[in-house]
């Protein structure tokens, strides 16, 4: 009990009331503290966890595949994938430099020396040419290179430098294999953004149909040619939006349509006094009035909930640092 | 809140508050933190090593720092910007020559507002790209001013006696007033500004800035003089008196005049402060005669002038320079090139506007003389009142220092007066001396005169420097952190109101009433419903690792409802992205299988890592869904781009969804997506929810209540800010608490 409950207590009490003040105190000990030393310890033990991770991981794609669950293809795809970049990051440099060249393997650096001899046609001779001498088998091309002590200007990488060094075997796995298959995933966000839009922005009550106008005038806004539509044509628009705000309190037709005429009346009656001028009235134009939608009403909103989740943040981490919150080491 | 309740917290509160400033009053020692003080305040752009300090010093000679924006042989002359960085000068600038000539040595290059603060009509004083930003020593959140920050912090921190620094309008008077420190700006040709990265022949100078007037006035009489390489020293008078010092003690102000300007402002402090001025003259024997300036500043065509000048003069002194560049032009395509760090708080738009000032020499020329009339204008207000000089406030207290907005935002927010804007245009001298303390940061006062009264002024400023008697010394260390005093307070108050939360919950026998929040009472819901179906439940717990609360918030909550499953019999399954996160899931998780006395139902494996990679993980688990095609799916932590992929995939396979995060950002696709979202603070409330304890739930009550006195605060904030705007009040409670 002591172990596992009073004593992991003690130490987020500890450690978290340390923390917390320590940011209200000039210290610099404190501050190296919290910054960097509890950073690190937290980088090693997490860097050391990961072992368990990839345990876990290993043994139950192994289990899929033994027992062919549903998709157990792809756990043998998953586990060969494991164990090639394991033996390539742990166990191969795969970056061999001649000059500022690199090559994967020691030989392709080597057969960098030998050239291919061609003829006048651009078709190869089928000789080598290794420095100014002419060779006609492969092998002695190669004996060549080592004979002339050219091996010798192959230099590997350092080991820890060669999963970072560009052209290099693990960097070149992780730019032509890993990045782009990430991408494709990123990718397929915009796919599910439109698909997401369209189910929120369907204008089945007040607040749907309000996000909807506010999404069209945002998008209209911030294209070119929102600039070019009129503030009367919005504001018409926003008559529209009226009646529908309207029809949610006022269930008899006639006044809201009475409401709906007299608010186009209106616009016009203002249009026309104002000789419609195209860029008035100021604030109905759509780049300003998504300017100030995204700067009033969505950042006050914004900062309502940022201040909730601050608020949040504070008293749950009072919870841990008090001992009143007990869950994360178990106890229910 | 019952009348004893509302007692215990106002006392308390109270108690925090003396508590608090108590806490901010106790100093920490400075001696032997030379560095950390440089550090703390970014004084310096480029220093001596301590070896060749000391070497210097061991010679005899006297440190003086210098504006970076100044030719000093062995250090870069950059202007702070990063485009200079590589402009080491091949000879010292005449002013420097002859500073080194009387027995001084230059410690180090000051940190400058960038290009002199010419580069952006919306800029922060005290930043440049090269040394970053530079803190007044008296608030670690205010202004140090500029374009001569370093140099006059460097003063203030008593860390130096003398700098120099240099004044197109106001960069040399500004930075000395808001740190306390004496400055003189002479007449425009009194010091040579050969050497000087220049903004306008008309009104640049180098002057003096120094802890005393005897101390500014020792180094102005060596950097005076005539130069043949900058033409306006040549306007020197013959019979100018260059002896600053000597007469210093002498000096007397019995029966001299001296015409006080007025602040411009409704401000009840800066009445105050001139008051005492007033005062102070009189007491000595000194007329004070109230002066009516109706003077119209001339704004526009100042900054035509100054830009057209900048132009033709910068490109005259990068001609003879070492940069790397030697146009306008090319200056500003090197900004646009490194905006990431160059553009990334003001823009260059001063820059952009004076590159197409080649056109425009009838509106400069036209411009140039209403410059040249403010001559006329203090030489008529010093004749009609007939005056020995003008005395009034230097400058407003020191500002916030503000990023986003600018000076311009920050000084709107705050009080505002200046003088010394028509002496820097008409090129006339203007001496600031400390005079007092505003919010308590120190104000400065001006002596300004007619053209080569420079040692009049002097004389002037030493006589009311030891009238007055006062020595601004900023306390540069405390052992605890002053500006983050209002949150230590509002944190004090958070675990008064939390603890008293939760004794009084353990002790009353009454339950308290908690709101109903769909989605925490969905939960139950989905776990019936995945049972029905007979498939799993998906649980997230984030991408994150334990060191951020929302995953150990997500983990809280997977103890919940994994004891819902004990309880019901439904499996459940909860990949995860960090190791860590893996080994915490799995001990709630058994620990709940235990409570539920089902714990040969639990199974470690319900809980397994995936991988470490956000969207390599986000394939794992769309690829749990697709092929388990769970029952209800719960996103519960710190979640970024892939919160919709795993939404939209969740929404297709018919899952009921339930998410919960305090990721801002993501909180609209999990609303739009998913069935039930737990936003910010329901997230972090979902643990008291579930559980009923007492001091969880008191927890809830308390966020309650301090959001209550946010709200109040929110108010009583808005509605002082509304009567100072409206001018009812100088009194700004945000300003006031350094917020």
């Amino acid at each position: 009990m002591i172990l596992k409950r009073y004593i992991p207590i003690g130490i987020v009490a500890f450690f978290g009331s340390l923390t917390l003040f320590g940011w209200f105190i000039e210290n610099e000990s404190i501050e190296a503290f919290v910054n960097d030393d509890a950073t690190q310890w937290y980088d090693i033990i997490a860097s050391f966890a990961i072992f368990l991770g990839a345990l876990n991981l290993l043994k139950l794609q192994f289990l899929k595949a033994v027992k062919r669950q549903s998709g157990w293809q792809y756990s043998i795809v998953a586990i060969v994938s494991f164990f090639f970049a394991f033996t390539i990051g742990f166990f191969m440099k795969g970056a061999f430099f001649v000059g500022e060249e690199v090559y994967f393997t020691q030989s392709a650096a080597e057969d960098s020396f030998i050239e291919k001899s061609l003829t006048k046609s651009g078709f190869w001779s089928g000789a080598y040419i290794v420095g100014d001498e002419i060779y006609y088998s492969e092998d002695t091309a190669k004996e060549a290179v080592i004979g002339k002590g050219l091996d010798k200007l192959v230099v590997p990488v350092q080991w820890g430098a060669h999963i970072s060094t560009e052209g290099g075997l693990f960097k070149w796995m992780f730019d032509s294999i890993f990045t782009p298959l990430s991408a494709t995933m990123f990718a397929l966000l915009a796919f599910y953004v439109a698909s997401a839009s369209y189910r929120a922005f369907r204008a089945r009550n007040f607040e749907a149909t309000l996000l909807l106008l506010a999404g069209i005038i945002i998008m209209l806004g911030r294209v070119p040619v929102g600039s070019l539509i009129t503030p009367w044509m919005v504001m018409y628009l926003l008559v529209f939006v009226g009646g529908i705000f309207m029809a949610n309190y006022f269930k008899d037709r006639k006044i809201i349509f009475g409401s709906f005429v007299i608010g186009l009346f209106a616009v016009t009656a203002l249009g026309i006094s104002m000789d419609w001028n195209p860029t008035e009235p100021a604030i109905f134009f759509l780049p300003s009035l998504q300017e100030w939608i995204y700067t009033v009403p969505n950042l006050a909103g914004a900062r309502a909930i940022m201040i909730g989740i601050g608020l949040g943040i504070i008293v749950t981490s009072l919870r841990y640092i008090f001992g009143l919150e007990k869950s994360y080491i178990g106890d229910q | 809140m019952n009348n004893k309740q509302m007692k215990t917290y106002t006392l308390g509160f109270l108690a925090i508050v003396v508590f608090t400033f108590v806490l901010t009053q106790i100093p920490d020692s400075i001696s032997g933190r030379t560095e950390e003080i440089e550090n703390k305040f970014n004084i310096y752009i480029s220093k001596l090593s301590n070896e060749e300090i000391e070497a210097n010093l061991s010679k005899g000679l006297k440190p003086i720092a210098i504006k970076d924006n100044i030719d000093v042989n062995g250090f870069a002359n950059t202007a702070g910007s990063l485009a200079l960085k590589d402009n080491y000068p091949s000879n010292n600038a005449f002013l420097i020559q002859e500073l080194v000539d009387n027995g001084y040595f230059v410690i180090g290059k000051t940190n400058l507002s960038e290009w002199a603060n010419f580069r952006s009509s919306s800029s922060t004083s005290g930043w440049s790209s090269m040394g970053g930003q530079t803190i007044n020593p008296y608030g670690s959140m205010r202004t140090p001013c500029g374009s001569s920050s370093g140099s006059g912090v460097v003063v203030a921190t008593g860390l130096i006696d003398v700098a120099i620094g240099t004044e197109t309008n106001g960069s040399v008077s500004c930075p000395s007033s808001v740190n306390g420190i004496v400055g003189i700006k002479p007449t425009v040709g009194l010091v040579s500004r050969s050497g000087i990265i220049p903004i306008s022949h008309t009104q640049d100078t180098a002057g003096p800035m120094a802890s005393s007037v005897e101390k500014a006035a020792e180094i102005l009489e060596i950097i005076a003089g005539k130069d043949i390489n900058d033409p306006a020293t040549l306007n020197i008078p013959k019979d100018f008196n260059f002896d600053f010092t000597s007469n210093l003690n002498k000096g007397s102000l019995k029966g001299k005049r001296f015409g006080l300007l007025p602040t411009g402002s409704s401000d009840k402090d800066g009445e105050k402060a001139l008051q005492k001025i007033r005062v102070l003259l009189e007491s000595s024997g000194a007329i004070v005669v109230d002066v009516e300036d109706a003077r119209q500043y001339p704004t526009e065509a100042e900054l035509l002038v100054l830009m057209y000048e900048f132009k033709v003069n910068l490109e005259k002194y990068l001609a003879t320079s070492n940069s790397p560049f030697k146009t306008l032009e090319e200056l500003i395509e090197f900004n646009n090139n490194n905006k990431e760090e160059v553009l990334k708080y003001f823009d260059q738009n001063i820059f952009v506007d004076s590159e197409k000032t080649s056109s425009q020499k009838e509106e400069y020329l036209i411009a140039l003389q209403k410059i040249l009339n403010t001559r006329n204008g203090i030489d008529n207000l010093l004749q009609e009142n007939n005056v020995d000089a003008l005395v009034g406030l230097s400058w407003s207290p020191a500002w916030a220092i503000n990023h986003d907005g600018g000076d311009d935002e920050a000084i709107g927010a705050y009080r505002f007066w200046v003088n010394g804007g028509y002496a820097a245009m008409a090129g006339y001298p203007h001496v600031t001396v400390p005079l007092d303390y505003i919010d308590d940061v120190p104000i400065g006062m001006s002596f300004i005169g007619t053209a080569w009264s420079d040692k009049q002024l002097i004389e002037y400023a030493h006589s009311f420097e030891q009238l007055n008697n006062f020595n601004p010394t900023p306390t540069l260390f405390h052992i605890f952190k002053s500006e983050r005093a209002v949150m230590f307070v509002l944190l004090l108050t958070i675990i008064m109101v939390m603890l008293n939360q939760v004794k009084e919950t353990r002790i009353s026998s009454d339950s308290i009433f908690l709101r109903t929040i769909p989605g925490l009472k969905a939960v139950e819901e989905a776990v019936g419903r995945s049972t029905e179906m007979g498939r799993p439940i998906l649980y997230v717990p984030g991408i994150m690792d334990m060191n951020e609360v929302e995953t150990v918030a997500g983990v809280i909550i997977l103890g919940h409802v994994a004891q819902m499953t004990a309880q019901y019999e439904t499996s459940l399954d909860v990949p995860v992205a960090r190791s860590i996160v893996m080994q915490a899931a799995r001990e709630s998780c058994k620990e709940a299988y235990l409570t539920q006395g089902r714990p040969e139902m639990f199974n470690e494996d319900m809980v397994h890592y995936v991988t470490d990679d956000q969207f390599a993980y986000a394939a794992g688990v769309n690829g749990i869904m697709q092929r388990d095609k769970p029952a209800a799916c719960m996103y519960m932590g710190k979640f970024y781009a892939e919160s919709l992929l795993f939404a939209e995939t969740g929404n297709s396979i018919g899952a009921i969804q339930i998410a919960g995060t305090a990721s801002q950002a993501q909180i609209p696709f999990f609303v739009t997506a998913c069935d039930y979202t737990l936003m910010g603070e329901e997230y972090f409330a979902a643990s008291a929810y579930l559980s009923r304890k007492p001091e969880l739930i008191a927890g809830v009550k308390t966020q309650d209540m301090v959001k209550l006195m946010l709200i109040s605060f929110i108010g009583v904030a808005l509605l002082s800010r509304a009567l100072f705007d409206l001018g009812l009040t100088s009194f700004n409670l945000l300003t006031w608490l350094g917020l």
